[in-house]
């Protein structure tokens, strides 16, 4: 019994590091780590706290991410507020002092974009807004060479020997993803000048990069999920409006969006938020090869 | 590659320049030899008077240099061409918007390069632009949380008021010389004023946070919790010190606003108040590296709890007769008189994160009701309480999941005395000191809460007091014990305002004879939050 006791305890408990790599790297969301992995490859081994199944607003604060978070060397954050919700608690639980907002293992992608439409001024009657602007820069693509050469630069930043390591998976994955673009880019062309309706403010960048226009969001104010009476009024709304296609992420409600594009006999899509949320989203660019492919017209 | 290819234009750019300077040069040669042939040109045609052969020679070198002038436009047109195509800045004019915004985001990557040309410069790149946590522009971050109820109970506020636990409190309403009971909040039909509590928070530097709120009724505001946490102690530890609530069981961290049901467990208000287990003190934890979340923590506190614990020498009127002549009945508590100890663990098992923890405290117990009007008494001893708890949450999806939280609680009493007489104002000589006091009481809840929409939970509770055994001189003095059922169901507009409904049906409550009361209570409550309120955590 006691031998038992010990095993179950062991087996519970027992420490078990990354043994490999050289830095443990912890990321917020699913793209965030696969975009870390692409630029590290072996020399990281990296840890995604988010399920990308659940909304990214809302990730349920568990014991097990305070543990993720205990041994990082580095973590790499969405911010524009994104994570504000669930993060800052676990982060101050996981009491690892390396990984701090203002110290060397903490990257604020956020911060080397320009974020869309801030709102500086906004009160919490406007909903759930992020006064830095919309967090939802990773739907433009044009953003991911800043964001790949920021991951490149904090890798060689922790881990000097492996900067040239990290110079070459930068300039591959860079040349890879412009070449990916490009073909996303020529097989979106028709959508451009189009007017589309989305749930929430997720695709206001994605719409920029495409060209077309968001002419109304589902939900009444961010965070806030729309009424029947909403819904009827935004139909109305519409009436003259040419919208070419309603969308919404995954993980939400679906009658809404469904009901609404109904109306207006238009295209409907449900869309991966994140790497990971659906079978075919594995990384980065098979994200984005699906969200095209949802879009295509 | 995009790089290397520009600075080879620059260059080509720069020896163009080079290169038109040396044609200038050539040319203003020319026009000086030119200059200098006509006037030899001239003088000879005066010599040899010949102004045929000068005509035709002039024209001839006139022509020439046509031909030169209009090589040299040629090649600064093309000069311009060049550098047009590889200087960004002279774009055309007409630029649309779209175009302006590419180049932004250009503009922002070749920033992010030219902020660093080598990945193994030791700049830090993506940095932040202020804390990116802060709800506000100002530091530190401000809360203000309110707290309100509309209550209806089968009971009158003064029946209601007067009502125990015998062994644990008494006199819920009741709150005299400067000691509170049980009770605490809701205590009235209609409309209640809990609270309202401003929160502080903020980095103090690189190395402590700090939190503070001032806790305020309508009457008067204290400062219930005010503590500094150290923010970058190595090896996963953490330091914590100040008034703050105890890390003791699951509950009791939690601040009132977070709990899911309107009052406090039977066991936690009898054991701890209507506050909790607040206290001066500090606090070391210890993360340990394992695989699931293993925190160990220690707690060297004051000691000021009212149900529990006390640090004041209490003396008693020992014999009516002689009403002025005190006699000591418990020394002061000098210096910290109660050590905490926990250790919790979590893991999760598919969707569902399990969470448990126990507990132990121990410390002195003075407890100073010698001023009461009714029934008199003081109490002493030495007290250990330990806790256990068992929390299982299922997720269905990031805003959905269904809640199983449990804790049992454990109160000893030993080495104990109790003074007891009946009556402040009688006369008798009925004033007695017993020396051999021993309790043993516990309880438990164990609720059920479901989140079934983004802003909508309910939730079942079943608390109970299940041993009260208090042993005066070896007696046991049969001291009755109860249990309730709570119900609610919630709504949450936003994270930052809940109505909830909430019916109990009580039967643990007594009079002061020690006489059930069984009664049911219907409770409305409003709780909002404005300004920068941090997050919850597990």
């Amino acid at each position: 019994m006691k031998k038992m006791i010990w095993a179950a305890w062991v087996a519970l408990f027992c420490y078990h590091g990354s043994a490999n790599a050289t830095l443990n790297v912890v990321a917020t969301y699913g793209w965030i780590g696969d975009l870390v992995q692409q630029i590290g490859q072996e020399r990281v081994a990296v840890t995604v706290l988010a399920q990308a199944s659940f909304d990214p607003h809302f990730v349920p604060p568990k014991p097990s991410l305070a543990v993720k978070l205990r041994n990082a060397d580095l973590l790499v954050i969405n911010g524009g507020q994104l994570e504000m919700g669930w993060l800052p608690p676990v982060l101050r639980q996981a009491s690892n002092a390396r990984i701090q907002p203002n110290s060397e293992g903490f990257l604020d992608l956020s911060s080397l974009v320009t974020l869309s439409n801030p709102r500086p001024h906004a009160t919490r009657a406007d909903g759930d807004v992020h006064p830095d602007g919309n967090p939802h820069y990773v739907f433009n693509p044009d953003n991911m060479a800043a964001l790949a050469y920021g991951v490149a630069h904090q890798l060689c930043h922790l881990d000097k020997a492996g900067c040239g390591f990290y110079e070459q998976s930068l300039a591959r994955f860079d040349e890879r993803w412009q070449k990916e673009k490009q073909g996303w880019q020529q097989r979106l062309l028709p959508l451009k000048g189009k007017q589309l309706v989305q749930y929430h403010e997720s695709f206001d960048d994605l719409a920029y990069w495409l060209g077309m226009t968001v002419v109304a969001n589902v939900e009444p104010v961010p965070g806030v999920p729309p009424s029947a009476s909403h819904l009827e009024k935004l139909l109305k709304r519409l009436a003259d409006q040419q919208v070419v296609m309603v969308i919404q992420e995954h993980f939400r409600d679906r009658e809404a969006t469904e009901w609404l594009a109904k109306q207006r006999q238009v295209k409907w899509q449900v869309l991966p938020s994140d790497v990971g949320a659906t079978p075919k989203s594995k990384d980065l660019f098979s994200w984005f090869n699906e969200l095209v492919e949802r879009l295509a017209p | 590659m995009q790089q290397v290819g520009k600075s080879k234009l620059v260059i080509l750019i720069a020896q163009l320049h080079l290169w038109k300077k040396q044609r200038e040069n050539d040319m203003k040669k020319t026009k000086l030899s030119l200059a200098i042939g006509l006037l030899v040109a001239g003088f000879n045609a005066y010599a040899s008077d010949d102004l045929s052969v000068l005509k035709a020679q002039i024209a001839a070198q006139q022509a020439q240099l046509e031909k030169m002038m209009q090589q040299m436009q040629a090649l600064e047109a093309k000069a311009q061409q060049v550098e047009a195509k590889v200087t960004p800045t002279a774009a055309p004019a007409s630029v649309t918007t779209e175009q302006k915004a590419a180049s932004s985001y250009q503009g922002s990557l070749d920033q992010a390069r030219a902020a660093s040309r080598k990945l193994s410069d030791p700049v830090k790149v993506g940095g932040i632009k202020r804390n990116p946590f802060s709800g506000s522009n100002m530091n530190p971050d401000v809360a203000f949380i309110l707290d309100g109820s509309y209550v209806n109970r089968s009971q009158s506020n003064s029946a209601y008021g007067a009502l125990g636990m015998p062994g644990f409190f008494h006199e819920l309403g009741g709150a005299h010389e400067g000691h509170a009971h049980g009770g605490g909040y809701n205590l009235n039909n209609g409309f209640n004023l809990n609270y309202g509590e401003l929160v502080f928070s903020a980095a103090v530097d690189k190395y402590f946070d700090l939190f503070a709120v001032i806790h305020a009724g309508e009457s008067g505001a204290a400062l219930e919790e005010a503590y500094a946490n150290t923010r970058s102690l190595p090896f996963n530890t953490q330091l914590k010190f100040g008034k703050f609530l105890s890390g003791f069981g699951r509950l009791n961290g939690q601040h009132h606003h977070y709990w899911d049901f309107a009052d406090q467990p039977l066991i936690y208000q009898g054991v701890f108040g209507s506050h909790g287990l607040l206290e001066k003190g500090v606090q070391a934890t210890w993360l340990a590296p394992t695989r699931n979340y293993l925190l160990f923590g220690a707690e060297a506190l004051q000691g000021d709890n009212e149900q529990s614990f006390g640090t004041k020498a209490i003396s008693v009127k020992s014999d009516k007769i002689f009403a002025d002549k005190d006699t000591a009945f418990a020394s002061q508590v000098d210096g910290a008189g109660l050590a905490v100890g926990f250790v919790k663990t979590g893991f999760d098992l598919g969707n569902t994160s399990w969470m448990a923890g126990a507990s132990y405290g121990a410390g002195k117990m003075r407890l100073d009701h010698t001023s009461d009007e009714h029934g008199p008494h003081a109490k002493a001893g030495s007290v250990a309480i330990t806790g256990l708890d068992l929390t299982g949450k299922y997720f269905l999806d990031a805003t959905r999941y269904l809640m199983w939280q449990s804790e049992y609680i454990k109160r000893e009493l030993t080495d104990g005395q109790v003074a007891t007489y009946p009556s402040n104002s009688g006369g008798a000589s009925d004033g007695l000191i017993t020396p051999k006091l021993s309790q043993n009481q516990s309880g438990y809840y164990s609720q059920l809460i479901w989140k079934f929409a983004p802003q909508w939970r309910t939730g079942l509770r079943y608390d109970a007091i299940d041993q009260n055994s208090i042993k005066v001189a070896g007696t046991d003095k049969n001291t009755p014990y109860g249990d309730r059922n709570t119900v609610m169901v919630e709504y949450n507009p936003t994270e930052f305002s809940r109505i909830r409904l909430q019916y109990a049906q009580n039967g643990a409550f007594f009079t002061e004879e020690n006489e059930r009361k069984r009664f049911d209570e219907i409770l409305l409550q409003f709780n909002m939050a404005i300004g920068a309120h941090g997050a919850h955590s597990f």
